[in-house]
């Protein structure tokens, strides 16, 4: 974000160039404090802009008094506490009294003091000034920052060097990028013309795709690429900016294609495990996701009244919550319905999809239909930005590791617990685990419930990123089955390979040929697929 | 195998005579929107009975039978949309807004009334034959044949929805001007069209259960049986499906292009998987098999719909659910199982004397 | 005529990793009743598969009358080139009466799906009553297949199989689940399938059943011939005995 406005200035700076020419040509004055207050009290205010070009050269080499006392004027400037006698003396006025602002010693101000009004013309200057004393004097880091912030927009102007003396004077290491950033931008039309070599080459060591455009921008300007080395310099910032940029493009699809299919597969892993189980598709699978989302909004709702300081720990709090909601859910749908449909798949399909209808409307009319509000956790917020415009989110990294850690879950039972040998055994044939003594009843049970729940811990996972309402699980189903049919009946590998296939096919379609064309594609590749190889990707082997 | 006309089958032909003729006779006295509901009922029947053509039969359930419905619907709101402009010469607002100042050339075709009828019936089929080919050639069955089936649907929904596809997108195509001669909306077009609907149930009917009673249904039938087998006896059974999936397909899109010319408007709705879903559920609730069931469930739950729609609007998705998960679960073959299950539950008290074996 | 029916050379035929037949040669000749015998797994069923095309072979050659090439075709087609199958587990169409069923099997127009269809049911009725009395059905002709005992079920689709008139009949454990009585009427049905234009293929368990129809055995053991002859030197063959009695 930082580098964004950063470059996004640069590229403004380009525009401003014309207006650039005063800023360098005024001398360097001394800070004269009586001098400086004159001009703000002259009547018209036509010496203000006059009076604070003085305070901003002189904050240079200002002493830390000087400083600290040309903050307060600007302030009092800025708020009209400044007031003005006749005499030529000037008080700041407060909620402690009034000081004489020269010396800011307390004084006692005499009656029909004059308040100039900063004009409208002065105000970007006043901002800038103002912007560069904080940069100084200011003693919280936040303030700082949001100075750096000012000056990316109000940049022009400022006199050489108070940047570098800024950043001299700072220890926090994100406002001194910052100002490094700053310091580039100012240097990218600096006169001197090895000190602009070194700004297009310290630009190009962070290239985006802004930087990029300001690159291009400046080659496009014959004046500005004529003075020698400077046309060269660009065209090699250039090249290489734009390889990392598409390199970081790549990466950036990549990623947003994983983390869609990491939504994809915690959203269809409970439901391949069942199918491949019982044979059944649990068309209510997307309202389990849904119930899982509102289980979370009941338990963020539940900490923000019982333990407000912990709320941003709501999503681990609510792990073991929903999956217990839903996995009872899950429970009370095979024990009422889904077991008395065995051997009618199509029939147990219809029964599903009435329950999904129930769930919806039972949600619809305990809820409400709008959207519901999630407080985002202050650690799955914002994000850092790796290579070109390539932006590693947070909450998107939180979907895929939550989705890792599912997939090791689930692994680990299916691989290493008893239940999870009794589950792969009812998978590969029924009716021997039936004959060598498991209880297929109770596994089919345990199982359902088990992918009910890791169903409600997709929706947990989805409640920063996606709508949040009654009807969002009718859109999880359709995609979760094309993972299902792509990745193959009871393979837990397979269900992963698809997840992540199809999310990228749906990421590296969407955007160029929009969400539709990718939803096309993908059910033209799961068709052709099921062609060549009708068991999925990844098939039990075996005789059928 | 029942005969074509067994009791369950001759009642219902004899009361869907009666209603074809009472709507004739005295349909211009009937209030409108009594004639409207019998027509759109019929269509929602015509569509259940291709469904249950597929599924009550070989087996096979489609969940995305609202493609071929909405194919013919669209196909009909074209030709309506045709004959509109040459009466009002005032081009639709979705035309103007493609920017091409008229209709794409290939509409004109729309304009014959005959080219229509056949691709009304053609359309769907043709959507279900590619369809149908890759699927059951690479032995696409049972819940990945539905589901796939679904998503087929669901696509085609997005793509209606877009602007730039050239139906209407979001809004569908709308503003009919007039039906065979008479004012769009009116009491006599709403009377020809439910008359068209019923006659076409009782073609659909008579025809279906003819051809579910000859040796193609029984084909069907023993595909629904046991596939494997009949292919080692030397049928393709590849090319059976496909015929009963191509006819099923254009069943559909008939009720399709009876129902938009009724309710006004199309738009992609139509092709809301929900609505395949409940197609299904209708003939589940009816009973699958011989179409009667179809029929039936059809009948009754849209019946009940718009009862309920202005009565208790808010319940009908619990009445609907419960209904479908008591029907599944209670009654395994639908609401014709009531018959089998009161007779059973007659004999069980009567002492066993001469009780047929099953 | 008494030449080759079907001519297997070098199949190998594996799931994954596991192989079912390996670099089998096989020969069955018509007029005769062949029986394979071999213990479970030994790719009896394998083999079945892949005549009739159920399973892809991963290597070697099936023809039939030494000239046709099975492997090019697909299930139908080669049901339709003559070769008939009698599943283990009863296959029949319970929805259908035992006339229906058989009315489906008999094929009087091969090379047309649509004049099969069409076909008028006089045209075939004569050549199921014919064949009802053959497999001692003819009581039942329109009792549902479903509600048959698993024997009349077994025959039936004997029944089926046989309507096709095939030149190659398998039969895949035929008397599994019969009662002694329902054996031996199955075996003497067998018997009377003979046919110089047919060849009998007979997978079976039972021995004694075998030993009764098979004018050669083959015994299979781990997807390879072990043993090729008559049925009673198979009885006195140590390799033989090793397989069924030392595992």
């Amino acid at each position: 974000m930082r580098s964004f406005v950063r470059t996004w200035l640069a590229g403004g700076l380009v525009i401003l160039l014309l207006l650039q020419g005063r800023a360098f040509a005024a001398p360097a004055a001394s800070m004269s404090r009586t001098d400086v207050l004159a001009k703000l009290c002259a009547a018209g205010g036509q010496d203000v802009p006059s009076a604070l070009r003085q305070m901003l050269d002189g904050a240079v080499d200002a002493s830390a008094a000087d400083r600290d006392w040309a903050k307060r004027v600007v302030q009092g400037f800025s708020t009209r506490s400044l007031r003005c006698a006749d005499d030529g003396s000037a008080f700041l006025t407060g909620p402690g009294g009034a000081v004489n602002a020269a010396t800011l010693a307390p004084g006692a101000s005499p009656d029909g003091l004059r308040a100039p009004l900063p004009s409208l013309r002065t105000r970007a200057l006043l901002e800038q000034l103002d912007a560069a004393l904080t940069l100084f004097v200011a003693p919280a880091a936040a303030d700082r920052l949001a100075a750096v912030h000012t000056l990316e927009r109000r940049g022009d102007g400022l006199p050489p060097g108070l940047l570098r003396h800024a950043l001299d004077a700072e220890h926090d290491a994100q406002i001194a990028a910052g100002l490094r950033g700053l310091i580039v931008a100012a240097g990218l039309h600096s006169p001197d013309i090895p000190e602009r070599l070194a700004a297009i080459h310290a630009l190009g060591r962070d290239p985006t795709s802004q930087v990029v455009t300001t690159l291009a921008t400046l080659r496009a300007d014959p004046g500005y690429a004529e003075p020698p080395g400077v046309a060269a310099a660009l065209d090699q910032e250039l090249t290489q900016a734009r390889w990392w940029v598409r390199i970081g493009d790549g990466l950036s699809l990549a990623y947003n294609g994983v983390s869609a299919g990491s939504v994809l597969f915690l959203s269809s892993v409970g439901l391949a495990i069942i199918f491949g189980l019982m044979g059944v598709i649990n068309l209510a699978q997307g309202e389990l996701i849904m119930i899982g989302a509102y289980a979370t909004f009941c338990v963020q709702q539940a900490m923000r009244s019982v333990a407000p300081s912990m709320l941003d720990w709501y999503p681990l709090v609510a792990i073991p919550v929903v999956f217990v909601v839903t996995a009872l859910v899950g429970v009370a749908m095979e024990l009422l319905v889904i077991r008395h449909l065995y051997r009618r798949p199509l029939m147990t399909l219809l029964a599903t999809w009435a329950i999904s209808l129930l769930l919806v409307n039972l949600v619809r009319v305990g809820f409400g239909t709008q959207n519901l509000e999630f407080q985002t956790p202050s650690y799955l917020t914002g994000g850092v930005r790796l290579v070109g415009d390539f932006l590693v989110t947070w909450n998107h990294m939180g979907a895929i590791a939550f989705a890792l850690a599912a997939f090791a879950v689930t692994l680990a039972l299916l691989r290493l617990t008893d239940i999870g040998l009794f589950i792969r055994t009812v998978t590969q044939n029924r009716a021997m685990a039936g004959c060598v003594g498991i209880s297929t009843r109770r596994i089919d049970m345990a199982a359902f419930g088990f992918g009910a729940g890791l169903a409600g811990l997709a929706g947990l996972a989805l409640s920063p990123i996606y709508n949040v309402n009654p009807t969002m699980g009718t859109g999880f189903i359709i995609d979760s089955f094309m993972v299902v049919v792509l990745g193959g009946v009871g393979s837990l590998f397979g269900t992963a390979v698809a997840s992540l296939g199809i999310g990228l096919v749906n990421v590296g379609i969407e955007p160029f040929y929009g969400a539709v064309a990718a939803k096309v594609v993908a059910l033209l590749l799961v068709i052709l697929l099921i062609q060549r190889r009708p068991e999925g990707l990844i098939a039990l082997k075996g005789r059928r | 195998m029942s005969s074509v006309f067994d009791r369950t089958a001759s009642a219902i032909t004899g009361l869907l005579l009666v209603m074809l003729i009472a709507l004739l006779l005295l349909g211009h006295g009937m209030p409108v929107y009594l004639v409207n509901l019998a027509g759109q009922v019929m269509c929602f029947v015509l569509l259940a009975m291709a469904v249950d053509l597929m599924w009550g039969s070989a087996g096979i359930l489609s969940l995305g039978h609202g493609l071929f419905f909405a194919i013919g619907g669209y196909i009909a709101a074209m030709h309506l949309l045709r004959t509109a402009f040459a009466a009002t010469h005032v081009l639709p607002d979705f035309i103007q807004f493609m920017g091409n100042g008229g209709f794409p050339g290939w509409w004109a075709l729309f304009d014959s009334s005959l080219f229509t009828a056949l691709a009304v019936l053609v359309v769907p089929a043709l959507a279900a034959f590619v369809f149908g080919y890759v699927s059951f050639r690479s032995r696409v069955n049972g819940v990945y044949f539905s589901i796939i089936t679904q998503a087929l649907t669901y696509t085609a929904m997005l793509l209606m929805f877009r602007n730039d596809t050239g139906f209407g997108g979001n809004n569908g195509m709308t503003g009919f001007h007039a039906i065979a001669g008479l004012p769009a909306g009116g009491g006599d077009a709403g009377v020809l069209l439910a008359s068209l609907a019923t006659a076409a149930v009782l073609v659909c009917l008579i025809g279906g259960r003819t051809l579910l009673a000859s040796r193609f249904g029984r084909l069907l039938a023993a595909i629904r049986d046991d596939e494997p087998r009949l292919r080692f006896l030397g049928y393709n059974t590849l090319w059976l499906k496909l015929v009963a999936w191509c006819l099923s397909a254009s069943v559909a899109g008939v009720a399709g292009a009876l129902y938009v010319p009724q309710v006004g408007i199309i738009n992609p709705s139509l092709l809301d998987p929900a609505l395949s879903l409940e197609v299904a559920v209708w003939v589940a609730v009816g009973g699958r098999g011989g179409l009667c069931g179809a029929v039936l469930g059809a009948t009754l739950i849209n019946l009940l719909r718009s009862w309920m729609a202005a009565s208790a609007p808010l319940l009908w998705p619990f009445v609907l659910s419960l209904l479908v998960l008591l029907v599944v679960l209670a009654l395994p073959n639908g609401l014709l199982d009531m018959r089998n299950r009161s007779r059973g539950w007659m004999h069980s008290l009567l002492p066993a004397v001469g009780r047929p074996r099953p | 005529m008494s030449g080759s029916a079907i001519a297997v050379a070098g199949l190998t035929v594996a799931f994954g990793n596991f192989v079912a037949l390996n670099n089998l040669t096989f020969e069955a000749c018509y007029g005769q009743v062949h029986g394979v015998i071999g213990p479970n797994g030994a790719g009896k069923t394998t083999l079945l598969d892949v005549l009739t095309g159920k399973s892809a072979p991963r290597q070697g050659s099936v023809h039939l009358d030494g000239t046709i090439d099975l492997g090019r075709m697909t299930e139908v087609q080669r049901a339709l080139a003559g070769i008939g199958r009698k599943f283990q587990k009863p296959s029949v169409f319970e929805a259908l009466t035992i006339a229906e069923n058989l009315d489906l099997a008999l094929r009087v127009h091969r090379n047309s799906l649509l004049r099969e269809v069409l076909a008028r049911r006089a045209d075939k009725d004569a050549a199921i009553d014919r064949l009802l009395q053959t497999v001692g059905l003819a009581d039942r002709r329109d009792t549902l297949a479903g509600v048959l005992s698993h024997g009349q079920k077994q025959w039936l689709e004997i029944g089926m199989v046989l309507v096709q008139d095939p030149k190659v009949l398998l039969l895949d454990e035929p008397v599994a689940g019969m009662s002694d009585e329902e054996t031996a009427h199955t075996a003497s049905l067998v018997q009377s399938l003979r046919s110089p234009d047919r060849s009998i293929i007979v997978v079976e368990h039972d021995m004694d059943f075998v030993e009764q129809v098979a004018d050669t055995v083959t015994v299979l053991h781990e997807g390879a011939t072990l043993f090729e002859g008559s049925m009673a030197a198979a009885r006195a063959d140590h390799r033989v005995i090793e397989v069924y009695i030392g595992r």
